[in-house]
């Protein structure tokens, strides 16, 4: 019988047993690597054969185990999502989503089928602010946009109801736990993705007649001509392909459609705007009812989670001030940070939505044990702050190519209509409000701004636990190592090992208990001191064990070299004070500064607010 | 010296992230093209005759299916799922041209790396 799909195979149980059978071979080596004996025999040189038959067993082990976590981690790498494809609908899914488009279609739906061509076209005109706020609290981030539109004016009827295009996801993104809402936070209905093709369907067809509105066809019965209705349903075609397209060839495709029906340029700009933003998204459309309307205003909200990437900060190539080695170190400290299982501190989220509105609030909340250390708005492809002076360049020769900006930085003091920014400064909050007006108007848009934040704990936090912790291993050690030196301790005692493997124990405790629930990170440095506390502990509590003096005396003879630290004369306890006191003495240096630092925040007036940095 | 007293001069030009960090993968499309001027409600009259046109062109299409220009619904149209029309065609040439970019030594390193992983994956029997 064959078997099912699921099902192991004979080959996949082989290969099972094989990798059984390779473990079994690993862990014998490493067991033989640790036995001593076994090739016990008259030669003399017996114990230097079987030194190097230890190393030999050792190293194969470890190949052997190597060999083996890298099929594992081959395995897990290949459980990978299928690639996307992009596919276009077929003509007669075309046909009959405009034939039900027309089916559905009424007298009273110009406005609202207007209104949604008007705001897909025209964004930055019609959002005139845009109010995003970013929790970090918990496992994810949730996100909660306010969006205030200023409807198109010459609307005849202020009674119909609207299609709002609110969200422009990607095409072939999913959204968790999105909400719609209106200012009174009741939920709001919007279109289905057929909905929205039907309606984008109608769309395309009132633009092609807006342009072609000028002449006298409505008195043309055969309009629109074969022609126009084979460019019209490539368009649609295009539109509502599945899938991420490449955005750049579907704006050439585009351009290559429309150009041979000699359009006016002004409508050959907006059908190619309409048709291309179609292509890169599926808009979320708000269905708004006319009572929501204010002067012509109306207030959307949605809200949806996030799943951030932790990423290890790749070595920073413009990085002129490091050496090699700095920049190496640095790499590991991001994968020590998330090797120890520290969250990380620094948040990283694009300012993309500046793009697409007149004015623009970003406020990034942390939990409240956090306060902000940096932030900064800065260019993502080449770390550079934002100034003011900047403008939008689609030049490929800024400081790298990926880079939307020019490099300018000639201060003007006068302005007319320029961009502006500003971040509100740091005062010991634990949030990121910043302000941003205008980027939305520049002749090229300046993708690729975002803002990078690094949060710290507000003090005691994590290092406070730490420098105590280390602070009473110290004394302990020295404790120990002072009576052990003055040979006070009672033969057989263990109470001296119990009191030194207590901080081992605190140590793991505040190391396991720490930021469960919490996105953005502690201190890394507090882990590490944690980690040298809790092995300096535990390696003084095994001293004690090999070294403390039995009912038939000390098991070595006691030595004196003449000189002490703080009564201890034991070498090893001197070693191990010393250690564990300036693993104390380094937290609580730390600590002592993030606490001035603090306090100065603190102390901050509230002045003004910052530029690109703070 | 405070912080306040700091000159902008001061601050460095640039950032170095030097540490792990969360990054928001935005998800939201944004059209870098230039922002259009016109509008449909500039005038309305056009607007008006627009609509009028929208809508009784529609429906014509859809009232009388001769005059909708679209192949055929049958055998022919399926032919459109088994091998690409000149449309897609068309959007392919065009994606490949875009995407073409000059085989730099970053690149080969990347291809001859893939190419050892590929021998390394039939020896171990995992291909």
């Amino acid at each position: 019988m064959a078997p099912y799909a699921g099902e192991p195979g004979r080959a996949s149980v082989l290969a099972f047993a094989g990798k059984c059978l390779l473990a079994v071979v690993a862990v014998g080596c490493l067991a033989m690597s640790l036995a001593s004996g076994f090739l016990r025999s008259s030669d003399a040189g017996w114990q230097i054969w079987e030194l190097f038959a230890r190393i030999g067993f050792a190293l194969a082990g470890a190949v052997i185990a190597l060999v083996l976590f890298a099929l594992r981690r081959g395995q897990l790498d290949g459980h990978t999502a299928a690639p996307s494809t992009v596919s276009f609908p077929l003509p007669r899914w075309i046909r009959a989503t405009k034939k039900q488009a027309a089916q559905r279609l009424q007298d009273d739906y110009k406005q609202a089928v207007s209104t949604f061509v008007e705001l897909l076209t025209k964004p930055v005109d019609h959002r005139v602010r845009v109010v995003e706020t970013i929790d970090l609290d918990g496992r994810s981030m949730r996100q909660h946009v306010v969006v205030e539109f200023d409807l198109p004016t010459g609307r005849e009827d202020p009674d119909t109801f609207l299609y709002v295009p609110l969200l422009y996801p990607r095409k072939g993104e999913l959204l968790d736990g999105f909400h719609l809402r209106d200012a009174e936070n009741n939920s709001l209905a919007d279109l289905t993705y057929e909905e929205t093709t039907r309606l984008a369907a109608a769309g395309l067809r009132l633009l092609l007649a807006n342009a072609r509105a000028d002449t006298d066809l409505t008195a043309d019965p055969n309009w629109p001509d074969e022609k126009l209705q084979g460019v019209e349903n490539h368009l649609l075609r295009l539109l509502a392909a599945r899938g991420q397209l490449e955005m750049e060839a579907a704006r050439r495709q585009v351009e290559e459609e429309l150009v041979p029906l000699g359009l006016p340029e002004t409508a050959h700009r907006q059908i190619k705007k309409y048709v291309v933003t179609l292509c890169g998204t599926y808009p979320i459309v708000a269905v708004v009812n006319p009572a929501l309307v204010t002067g012509g205003r109306v207030l959307l909200k949605y809200e949806r989670a996030f799943t951030p990437a932790s990423l290890s900060a790749d070595p920073d190539p413009h990085d002129r001030s490091a050496n090699r080695l700095t920049r190496v170190l640095k790499r590991w400290r991001g994968l020590a940070r998330i090797g120890l299982g520290v969250q990380p501190s620094q948040v990283g989220v694009g300012v993309d939505l500046a793009l697409t509105t007149a004015s623009y609030h970003l406020r990034l909340n942390a939990p409240e044990s956090k306060y902000v250390f940096e932030q900064s708005l800065v260019c993502r492809h080449c770390r550079r702050l934002v100034r003011e002076q900047w403008n939008g360049s689609d030049r490929t020769d800024g400081p790298t190519e990926e880079c939307r900006h020019d490099d300018e930085s000639v201060p003007q003091q006068c302005f007319s209509d320029r961009h502006y920014f500003r971040l509100q400064r740091r005062r010991g909050q634990n949030f990121v409000h910043v302000y941003m007006r205008g980027f939305g108007r520049t002749t090229v848009p300046m993708e690729g701004l975002g803002l990078v934040v690094r949060f710290k704990e507000v003090p005691p936090g994590s290092r406070a636990q730490a420098a105590v912790t280390a602070l009473v291993t110290t004394a302990l050690i020295m404790v120990v190592g002072y009576l052990i030196s003055q040979n006070r301790v009672s033969p057989e005692s263990d109470y001296p090992a119990v009191a030194l493997a207590l901080p081992a124990v605190v140590a793991s405790w505040f190391g396991l208990s720490a930021e469960r629930n919490a996105l953005v990170g502690g201190s890394l440095l507090a882990r590490l001191s944690l980690i040298v506390t809790g092995t300096v502990s535990i390696i003084s509590m095994m001293t004690y064990l090999m070294t403390a003096p039995t009912s038939g005396g000390p098991v070595t003879p006691a030595h004196h070299p003449g000189w002490s630290l703080l009564g201890v004369t034991e070498t090893p306890w001197v070693v191990l004070s010393i250690l564990s006191l300036t693993n104390f003495l380094y937290i609580y240096y730390r600590f002592a500064l993030k606490l001035v630092h603090y306090r100065d925040l603190l102390r901050r007036q509230p002045d003004r607010s910052a530029h690109s940095a703070d | 010296m405070t912080e306040s007293e700091k000159s902008p001069a001061s601050r460095p030009d640039r950032i170095v992230i030097n540490d792990a960090i969360w990054v928001v993968a935005r998800q939201d499309y944004v059209d870098l093209e230039p922002a259009v001027k016109e509008s449909l409600f500039d005038d309305p009259q056009r607007l008006e005759r627009a609509w009028d046109l929208t809508l009784r062109s529609l429906k014509r299409e859809a009232d009388d299916p001769e005059v909708a220009v679209c192949p055929p619904v049958g055998p022919a149209d399926e032919h459109f799922a088994e091998e690409p029309d000149e449309f897609v065609n068309r959007y392919t040439q065009l994606r490949e041209e875009v995407s073409r970019k000059p085989e730099t030594q970053t690149v080969k390193w990347v291809r001859f790396s893939a190419h050892v992983a590929h021998v390394m994956s039939w020896l171990t029997g995992r291909a």
